[in-house]
């Protein structure tokens, strides 16, 4: 086992180890095999053959002062964070069939009959465990685990599990993050059978952040230590060997047998790394050279604009200028086919001998950008994202191809439109606000999902305020469905801002809400749904786009929703605003969420 | 002797009957392929056009399953030759104007004139509303050779400075393309192994709360993108993008 010198453990609190530790046990989770795995009746057991479990949810909960509907001992309380065995067969269900598996003493009634421990829950006073830092306080065959912090282990958001061989038996063991007080690494990786669960007899539950209070506390006691001694020195037997075997890295060779696509994965990777260095220090050395002839290095406009640099800075002020003029006069960007009068454009093959097809007028194009970088003065290749795919490219004359706001026959058709749309917009509008005053409404609001969202809003990295690091909270509260699931308005409003990139390959819409505030819908897919796109005015679980998967293919498919109260005005990211880097009205959406999901579904997380 | 005779007959009766099988396998394995859109895709560059249709269709009748999360990513097969010197250069030049353009004092400003002195024809477009403030796209119109599909987006208002959200471009695609994009990407912004690897894609952290990925397109990818034209020939082309990452994934 790793042990800290005194001075990383300063530095370790003061960068809060816990949000840390999190990271880490997600960081492993690739290789998330446990080194040892806990019987009731031995303690720690060597790991027999294992197998990467199929990813699913862990039977463990705990309660938020809820209440469990026994049978013999009628409502018992709980007091906060006893942790409960769930049946989770029925994950819609608003109550659960519930098992205490903490000791007595976490009730506030103490009930004496291990049967009057099990009962019935509502689920909405349940919370997942995933935020939560178990400290094994004391018990039977767990005398080499005290003191020791364990959390659930996660798999790309997922809980890690197993499937083992244990005595001619095939069980299912979650995978739990062994922590030491003063290590930053996970010491081991134990897996846990939900029907075993004595080692969480007597355990105290942290939230992360209680944890690194803990932990500061731990700080004077770990600098008076001679030698810079850990207090957590493993005892002898299975749990000495399995820490040394895991920071040897041997240890993972058991299950890293069975595991062998993860490995496979791994060693892809490694190569890749390797292929990659060698590619950095041999083939871009070689083409540095051609590089020089072509373009202008760093190093040389660093020089320039050092010896320019107040002429660069009248220069740039000027430029901003003309920029700002420039782009007040562009609105949208969508191109057209703009002829004068034709209602119909021939389009080419690129020797411009053969008509493929005819384009409308007005119809929407977008310029193909070839990879030869050569552009024809007078030619373009175009595509009509409308058609059929395979037969709606070809070669037009430049000039019939222009933005829409340049297109003139164009403007002045929209400009006789005009007041006709002004009054349907204003009439629009008016509905918009007179539909709900605001959030706090009790009109107010739908659930932005047709469907319950398959995990908890409000807890791991999915919730709002999730830490990264020191200097970036996450400002929304991520709603887990399938992909291509539909994402819905959830108030009348209107379309501010169309689908733009926001974030690995998903995109973003901007509502206008009655009442003013102001909601985000992001991580949705490139498709828009019929009748949305910027100006639209949308009626509440109307579908305002789809939800997408990130092109990492790290994560669920998700919709990432952000709210704002409205009362200021600007662009809702803002680089320079930390923590959240949005903007100053930004709102935690999780309670009002949690509102409408009880309205809409008859339970909330 | 009638004996001999049918024995013969039945032996080559059965190699006739063998040899026809085989015939009748070796017909049918491009069958196969073809219902494969991975494999017809990659087929389809150097086939006719009528084979290009077939694919196309096979693309777009294919569905579009949810990436099954902590799956491997779908292989996407490079569809061009090997980059050209020239090519290469285009790459680090685009590199290196995304580093620089999210530097703490960069300004818009600075980007236009960076790729108008590379001939590139950048354009910008202004989507702006009184609440949510501007964003203004900067798109080029003239790609150096090999790149293309440079897109900005900057966010801004009367009282917010612009700073970039988003910014891309693509790199053609080929048996190296990911790892000639990757080492570039490394230089320019002085880089060094990704913070998060799933197959083919790469993220970096950069400061500021902005990220670094790079990635081929697949077919998922490619399809209703807003901004730009794509064909199923663009499978494999490879995204280097810089953007504030809303929230962590690893």
């Amino acid at each position: 086992m790793k042990t800290l010198s005194v001075h990383m453990v300063k530095h370790l609190l003061a960068q809060s180890i816990f949000a840390s530790l999190a990271t880490l046990a997600l960081a492993h989770g690739e290789h998330a095999g446990p080194n040892a795995l806990w019987s009731d009746s031995k303690g720690l057991v060597e790991v027999g053959q294992c197998a990467v479990g199929q990813d699913s949810d862990v039977n463990l909960r705990l309660s938020q002062s809820a209440h469990l509907q026994t049978k013999n001992a009628g409502l018992v309380t709980l007091s906060e964070r006893t942790l409960l065995r769930v049946d989770i067969k029925q994950q819609n269900a608003p109550k659960l069939e519930a098992e205490i598996v903490t000791l007595a003493q976490n009730m506030v009634q103490k009930q004496a009959s291990p049967v009057a421990g099990k009962g019935l829950v509502k689920q909405e006073e349940l919370q997942t465990i995933d935020d939560s830092v178990i400290e094994i306080q004391d018990g039977k065959l767990i005398e080499s685990l005290k003191g020791q912090f364990l959390q659930v282990s996660m798999n790309d958001d997922q809980y890690a599990s197993v499937v083992c061989n244990q005595n001619g038996k095939q069980e299912k063991y979650f995978v739990f993050n062994v922590y030491a007080a003063h290590n930053m690494d996970p010491v081991s990786r134990i897996g846990i059978n939900v029907k075993e669960l004595q080692i969480f007899r007597n355990v105290k539950i942290h939230s992360t952040d209680e944890a690194e209070d803990l932990l500061t506390a731990q700080e004077s006691k770990v600098q008076s230590l001679p030698g810079d001694q850990n207090t957590n020195a493993p005892a002898p037997g299975i749990w000495s060997r399995i820490t040394s075997q895991f920071a040897s890295g041997g240890a993972d060779a058991k299950v890293a047998e069975v595991l062998g696509s993860r490995n496979a994965g791994s060693s892809a990777e490694t190569m890749n790394t390797q292929m990659t260095a060698q590619f950095k220090s041999n083939a871009m050395e070689t083409e540095r050279s051609v590089l020089n002839k072509t373009v202008v290095t760093g190093e040389e406009e660093d020089i320039d604009e050092e010896a320019d640099e107040s002429e660069e800075a009248a220069q740039a002020a000027k430029e901003n200028e003309e920029l700002e003029k420039k782009a007040e006069a562009e609105t949208v960007l969508t191109t057209v086919i703009c002829t004068a009068n034709d209602p119909k454009l021939a389009v080419r093959d690129e020797k411009m001998a053969k008509v493929l097809f005819y384009g409308d007028r007005f119809e929407e194009v977008k310029a193909v950008q070839d990879w030869d970088g050569k552009t024809d003065a007078k030619l373009i290749e175009i595509l009509f994202p409308n058609r059929k795919a395979g037969a709606n490219t070809g070669w037009v004359k430049k000039e019939y191809v222009k933005l829409k706001s340049e297109c003139a026959p164009l403007q002045q058709k929209l400009k006789a439109q005009e007041s006709f749309e002004a009054k349907a917009t204003k009439q629009a509008n008016a509905a918009i606000i007179g539909k709900i005053k605001g959030l706090d409404d009790p009109n107010c609001c739908t659930f932005p999902t047709l469907k319950r969202p398959t995990t908890s809003y409000k807890e791991g990295m999915r919730r709002f305020q999730w830490r990264r690091g020191k200097h970036r909270l996450h400002a929304a509260c991520d709603l887990y469905r399938l992909h291509g699931d539909a994402a819905v308005a959830v108030a009348p409003g209107k379309v501010i801002r169309g689908t733009y990139y926001f974030y690995q390959g998903v995109y973003a819409v901007e509502v206008l809400h009655s009442g003013g505030f102001v909601a985000r819908y992001g991580e949705i897919m490139a498709k828009v749904p019929k009748g949305i796109k910027l100006g639209s005015v949308v009626s509440p679980g109307q579908t305002i786009g789809f939800i997408g998967t990130v092109n990492s293919g790290c994560c669920k498919p998700m919709l990432h929703f952000e709210l704002y109260k409205g009362t200021v005005s600007g662009p809702l990211s803002q680089a320079r605003r930390r923590p959240f880097q949005r903007r100053a009205d930004l709102l935690n959406p999780t309670n009002y969420l949690s509102k409408w999901e009880k309205k809409q579904f008859g339970v909330s997380y | 002797m009638k004996n001999q005779k049918s024995i013969v007959l039945a032996v080559l009766i059965l190699v006739v009957i063998a040899g026809l099988q085989l015939f009748s396998r070796k017909k049918s394995a491009p069958t196969a392929e073809v219902n494969n859109p991975a494999v017809s895709s990659t087929q389809t560059t150097n086939q006719n056009s009528s084979a290009r249709a077939k694919a196309t269709e096979a693309l777009k009748s294919a569905s579009t399953p949810a990436k099954p999360q902590g799956e491997a990513l779908e292989a996407v097969v490079p569809t061009g030759g090997p980059s050209t010197a020239k090519e290469r250069a285009s790459l680090q030049t685009m590199a290196q104007t995304l580093a620089r353009a999210i530097q703490p004092n960069a300004k818009q400003a600075d980007l236009m004139r960076a790729l108008n002195s590379l001939k590139m024809e950048p354009k910008i477009t202004q989507d702006k509303n009184a609440y949510t403030g501007d964003m203004d796209i900067v798109r080029a119109n003239n790609p150096l050779p090999g790149t293309r599909y440079f897109h900005a987006q900057y966010f801004g208002d009367a009282h917010t400075e612009k700073f970039v959200q988003h910014m891309s471009f693509e790199f053609k695609p080929g048996p190296n393309a990911v790892n000639e994009a990757v080492a570039a990407a490394q230089a320019a912004f002085k880089v060094g192994a990704p913070n998060e690897k799933r197959g083919a894609f790469s993220q970096w952290e950069l400061s500021d709360g902005y990220c670094l990925w790079i990635s081929p397109l697949n077919k998922n990818d490619i399809k209703d993108n807003p901004f730009n034209a794509y064909t199923e020939k663009d499978i494999g082309s490879v995204r280097m993008a810089v953007e504030l990452c809303p929230h962590d994934h690893q």
